[in-house]
């Protein structure tokens, strides 16, 4: 436990010290209290993109680029007027604070291959994960949100952007969502997942090249304990299942299309 | 000659009772069969010899004597044979045996079907047992996986009450807990579906009407909006109104909220 208060400390003392002043970009290096153990990185983001890449290090690599505010004239900003980044560590979960209430901020983040992000951002830029294999929990109000290359699972939601994801293998028991209001939803998996879908779209279309079984009309019967009643119902989703079938896909969009590709 | 012949022979010879001539002829006969000729006369001479000689005449106590002992030996015999004797022999009777194995045949049997009889109750009371153990489990498992920081385990710790025959009170009012309270959007989309299912229980759907005012994600207020219209649930329309004051409220789900009011 002491080993742990120390290493946050230092750690702390590390991140404090790194920070670039004046030049636009800020950068931070944290290390992790069991290197060879899968972390998870946490960021609540107000304005700006969230780029994460996958990498071969041991250690998290935090780069904050401050937008050119529109109001510069043309010019490049020098200062800023407060260290804006800050991040703490305990038992490979990775805090990370931006204030980015008022500006725009980018981040770019290295990460080891296996880690999870918990990510959230409210406007003027997109989330996009690459090389990474964990589970995602991101959301990204007004932006979109892309995964490329990725493994585990993920549980994504927006409003106005579109979701797309790209999976080279999925993890056999967790379920997934995927839902959006004005955006489409682009799901790739690899041909071989067993998969249940259960998917929705108010004003769109539903595409997939894979031989999904439909199942259209299915009924739920549920029956309760003190009342004994039984409750049939009729509902909008398309239910299916990808090969065997198995943990339950929730993909939902109300204005947009949903495409379920299989990866080539 | 066989030697029983020539006795009886003999004892004819001696006999006083034959005539003459028979006499003379079973002499002949002996003689061939090997007797002396002075040999036979002396068998006869001893023979009449025989009948002169005095008997003793028996005494009264000696008769007596006998008999008492004759009458004992009687008893004796008589004694073993109708006690023992006769249980055994009575056993051996054939309706005996016949009925001594339908008893027992009868004994084997009742006491067969009572420990088979006894082990199904047993069996039934372990597997009643067991399905509660089970669903308490299963229920305490949902409690713990809500209390988790992962989405994901929220997400499928609602999932597990899809397979639940029986859901209770308890576990209905968490899952209205979790459509107010989360903090991810695709969970409590996942516990609006949940609800979804026990439209007949009164205070889940007065928990959905009143959570529609509670909901600041629009995929939220989306899925509640969807479902009062499903339901045909009258009692929304107050609502419904309210969110519609909501300045901030997303276009689509405004669209979507008036839409709802007008076809209710």
């Amino acid at each position: 436990m002491k080993i742990i208060i120390r290493l946050c400390l230092y750690s702390l003392l590390f991140c404090s010290s790194l920070p670039f002043f004046g030049s636009g970009t800020d950068q931070i290096l944290i290390p992790l209290s069991n290197p060879d153990k899968p972390g998870t990185v946490s960021i609540n983001h107000y304005k700006g993109s969230i780029h994460v890449t996958g990498y071969s290090g041991k250690t998290v690599m935090i780069t904050a680029n401050y937008r050119n505010p529109t109001n510069s004239n043309g010019m490049k900003l020098i200062s800023s007027s407060a260290v804006t980044l800050s991040a703490t560590e305990k038992n490979n979960v990775v805090v990370v604070k931006v204030n980015s209430y008022r500006r725009t901020i980018d981040l770019d983040i290295r990460v080891p291959y296996e880690f999870s992000l918990i990510i959230s951002n409210d406007d003027n830029g997109d989330i996009l994960v690459r090389d990474v294999s964990g589970v995602f929990e991101l959301n990204n109000n007004n932006g979109d949100v892309k995964l490329f290359n990725v493994s585990g699972s993920a549980i994504i939601s927006t409003i106005d952007g579109n979701i797309l994801t790209d999976f080279i293998n999925v993890d056999p028991e967790m379920p997934m969502a995927l839902s959006t209001i004005e955006g489409q939803i682009d799901m790739n998996l690899p041909g071989n997942a067993n998969i249940s879908l259960k998917m929705r779209t108010e004003y769109g279309e539903i595409y997939s090249d894979f031989n999904i079984n439909i199942d259209k009309r299915k009924i739920n019967i549920r029956k309760h304990k003190n009342t004994r009643s039984t409750n049939i119902t009729l509902d909008g989703w398309t239910y299916g299942k990808i090969n065997n079938g198995g943990p339950e896909y929730l993909i939902k969009t109300l204005n947009g299309n949903i495409y379920i590709k299989k990866k080539k | 000659m066989k030697k029983e012949i020539i006795e009886k022979w003999m004892a004819e010879f001696l006999s006083p009772d034959i005539s003459e001539g028979e006499k003379e002829e079973l002499k002949g006969k002996l003689i061939q069969s090997g007797y002396d000729k002075f040999e036979l006369e002396d068998m006869e001479n001893l023979y009449s010899m025989l009948d002169e000689i005095d008997v003793p005449e028996t005494s009264n106590k000696l008769d007596m004597n006998f008999y008492r002992s004759l009458e004992l030996y009687k008893d004796a015999i008589s004694d073993k044979s109708s006690h023992f004797g006769a249980f055994i022999s009575s056993i051996f009777k054939k309706k005996y045996v016949l009925r001594f194995t339908y008893s027992l045949t009868l004994v084997v049997f009742g006491w067969y079907l009572g420990s088979w009889s006894g082990r199904i109750d047993n069996n039934n009371v372990k597997i009643q047992l067991m399905s509660q153990e089970i669903s308490q489990m299963r229920q305490v498992m949902i409690y713990t996986m809500l209390d988790q920081p992962s989405a994901m385990k929220r997400i499928k710790a609602i999932s597990y009450a899809d397979e639940f025959e029986n859901v209770d009170d308890k576990i209905l009012n968490t899952f209205l807990d979790t459509l107010n309270n989360d903090p991810n959007p695709n969970v409590r989309l996942a516990a609006v579906e949940a609800l979804s299912r026990f439209p007949d229980i009164q205070f889940v759907r007065e928990g959905l009407v009143k959570s529609i005012l509670k909901q600041e994600s629009p995929l939220v207020q989306v899925a509640l909006i969807d479902l009062m219209l499903k339901l045909k649930e009258k009692a929304s329309k107050k609502e419904l109104t309210r969110l519609l004051e909501n300045r901030d409220l997303n276009y689509s789900v405004r669209s979507k909220t008036q839409e709802t009011i007008r076809l209710l």
